[in-house]
């Protein structure tokens, strides 16, 4: 397993497509900025990392390029193979890709708090938080937006292992969100509101709630926050663990 | 340690309802250069990608260094160095980038071994180079070079001359043969180049249409494909019986109505024909010569 994360790390350092990717990321959350600072809809840079959950659905559009191009490409060039021959273990092969694929996605949303932040602060100022109130405030809202934007890592790694061809990825990736999306919305909307607990059942959905109370996020209700990072964890495991059973009973060309 | 560096035993691998491979049983000892020889789609690469565990078997067993079972198999198949089909390289790195991959993948400390795996296939110079920028044949030699990086003793190659110039060919059967006296290694190599693989493999097996036809040393197919008398006549049967009767002879083989081959008294060729002529047995042509390995494919597989 060490031999395939190290291996994997090594793809990632060295191959453009992350540093492509984050540059893209950067240049569309400025883009976003600035359409905020055009628009004067003031935002304070002290919520700079929060802001990231509006531009989620570009994100995630990042995401699944970024795991199309980097796990599906592996068996578009036959790669895999070098790793199958050598006898490495199935559902180590599938667990190292999606550590790759999660170490990009924290990559990508460091680059977009990043951006947003300094961003912000320029356009409109930083705030009154203290440093510390600060630090608290923004580490605990990344590590919740990017354990719910996981999912999409883990669902997408699983599409890279069906499709096994980077654009088949990226358009299962881009029906998946659209799919979700409109699930959501005719759950949320469905007359007698009989389907709008469904809506807990998206990771989605948690973003948005992450997003819109900008700054009572801390004091956000624990059940929901719990509930939150349960439904994220089946969002991440159940695609590894279809992913890994189905990459188990296939054959590789 | 097993003398057998792969044996399968009646393996078999359908794909719906069609067999690619049937009942294959392959003994390859150490050191032997194994060619495989079949044509496009006989099961040459479904037997290769099964041996490496790409694909799942329906039916048999295979063992590699006298190993067998699922966990000793993946353990024994880290021994194992492959090019099957396509290249398998990364198109947007260098040749050097490719390698470190295969390097930390297969657990090789040594990071020396990427240069002296660079040079012995020649690609030593490339330098920053992108591999997608590579020609065919420089691709090939990468591949090749991805599956000698973590130092197999066992090198399966599947068309390893497949778009490569006449020098190319030249170069990577003379690197086989080095391979094979240098570091031991053990070769199971396929190509539709029939006399080309000819000249570097120490045992052949022929498969067509998924299974075994035969299975056989360079020694036993030099027997085979021996000198003969070729006689080109409009009457085999009757040219057949006529030399029977009066020569003794007994390996003697009808390959077509109009062709016969004579295996035994080579030094009889003129006398042959006097008599073939003398009983009205229209001779065409008659001469002495060899089969090559191409045409004792033919003669087992019943045409191309």
């Amino acid at each position: 397993m060490t031999t395939l994360i190290s291996s994997e790390w090594y793809k990632l350092i060295h191959n453009k497509l992350l540093a492509l990717i984050l540059a893209g990321v950067a240049l569309q959350t400025m883009l976003q900025v600035q359409g905020e600072y055009a628009m004067e809809k003031a935002v304070l840079g002290q919520y700079g990392v929060a802001m990231v959950a509006d531009s989620s659905w570009f994100l995630v559009i990042w995401i699944v390029a970024f795991v199309g191009f980097f796990v599906a490409s592996d068996f578009q060039n036959y790669t895999v193979r070098n790793v199958l021959a050598l006898g490495k273990n199935r559902t180590q092969i599938f667990l190292s890709k999606l550590l790759a694929a999660c170490i990009a996605v924290t990559a990508i949303f460091a680059t977009a708090s990043i951006v947003n932040t300094v961003g912000y602060t320029l356009a409109f100022g930083f705030g009154d938080m203290s440093f510390g109130e600060f630090l608290r405030f923004s580490s605990w809202n990344f590590l919740m937006q990017l354990l719910f934007h996981l999912t999409f890592a883990s669902v997408f790694c699983l599409f890279a292992f069906l499709s096994r061809n980077p654009g088949g990825t990226i358009l299962l990736g881009i029906g998946y969100m659209v799919g979700e999306m409109l699930a959501m919305g005719f759950m949320a909307n469905y007359p007698g509101n009989v389907l709008a607990f469904a809506v807990d059942y998206f990771p989605s959905y948690y973003i948005g709630r992450f997003f819109h109370p900008v700054k009572h996020i801390l004091n956000l209700d624990p059940a929901f926050i719990r509930q939150g990072i349960i439904v994220s964890l089946a969002y991440i495991v159940v695609p590894c663990i279809i992913g890994c059973a189905v990459f188990k009973r296939s054959d590789v060309k | 340690m097993s003398e057998y560096v792969l044996r399968t035993r009646n393996i078999s691998k359908k794909y719906g309802d069609a067999y690619a491979i049937e009942n294959v049983s392959v003994e390859i000892k150490r050191g032997q250069i194994y060619g495989l020889i079949g044509l496009n789609g006989a099961g040459k690469t479904t037997f290769m990608r099964a041996v490496t565990g790409l694909v799942s078997l329906t039916g048999g067993e295979v063992e590699l260094f006298g190993q067998t079972g699922d966990g000793a198999l993946q353990r024994a198949r880290r021994r194992i160095g492959q090019s099957i089909e396509t290249p398998a390289i990364y198109p947007n790195l260098t040749a050097e980038k490719n390698l470190e991959i295969q390097r930390i993948i297969g657990g090789v400390p040594d990071r020396g071994a990427i240069k002296r795996t660079l040079e012995v296939v020649g690609l030593a110079d490339t330098g920053k180079k992108t591999a997608k920028n590579f020609s065919l044949g420089m691709k090939q030699r990468l591949a090749l070079a991805t599956a000698l990086i973590t130092n197999p003793e066992f090198l399966i190659l599947d068309e390893p001359a497949n778009g490569l110039d006449p020098r190319g060919i030249i170069e990577t059967r003379e690197l086989m043969r080095r391979l094979a006296q240098e570091r031991g290694l053990t070769l199971l190599v396929s190509s539709h180049l029939l006399d080309e693989l000819g000249q570097v493999a120490t045992h052949y097996g022929i498969i067509h249409k998924g299974r075994l036809v035969k299975q056989l040393s360079a020694a036993e197919l030099a027997l085979e494909t021996r000198q003969h008398i070729r006689i080109a006549t409009k009457d085999s049967a009757r040219a057949m019986a006529l030399l029977k009767e009066h020569f003794g002879v007994t390996d003697c083989q009808a390959v077509s109505a109009n062709e016969l081959w004579v295996r035994e008294q080579i030094g009889r060729t003129g006398e042959m024909n006097t008599l073939l002529v003398s009983h009205g047995v229209v001779v065409e042509s008659i001469g002495v010569s060899e089969q090559r390995l191409e045409e004792y494919f033919v003669s087992l597989t019943g045409g191309v």
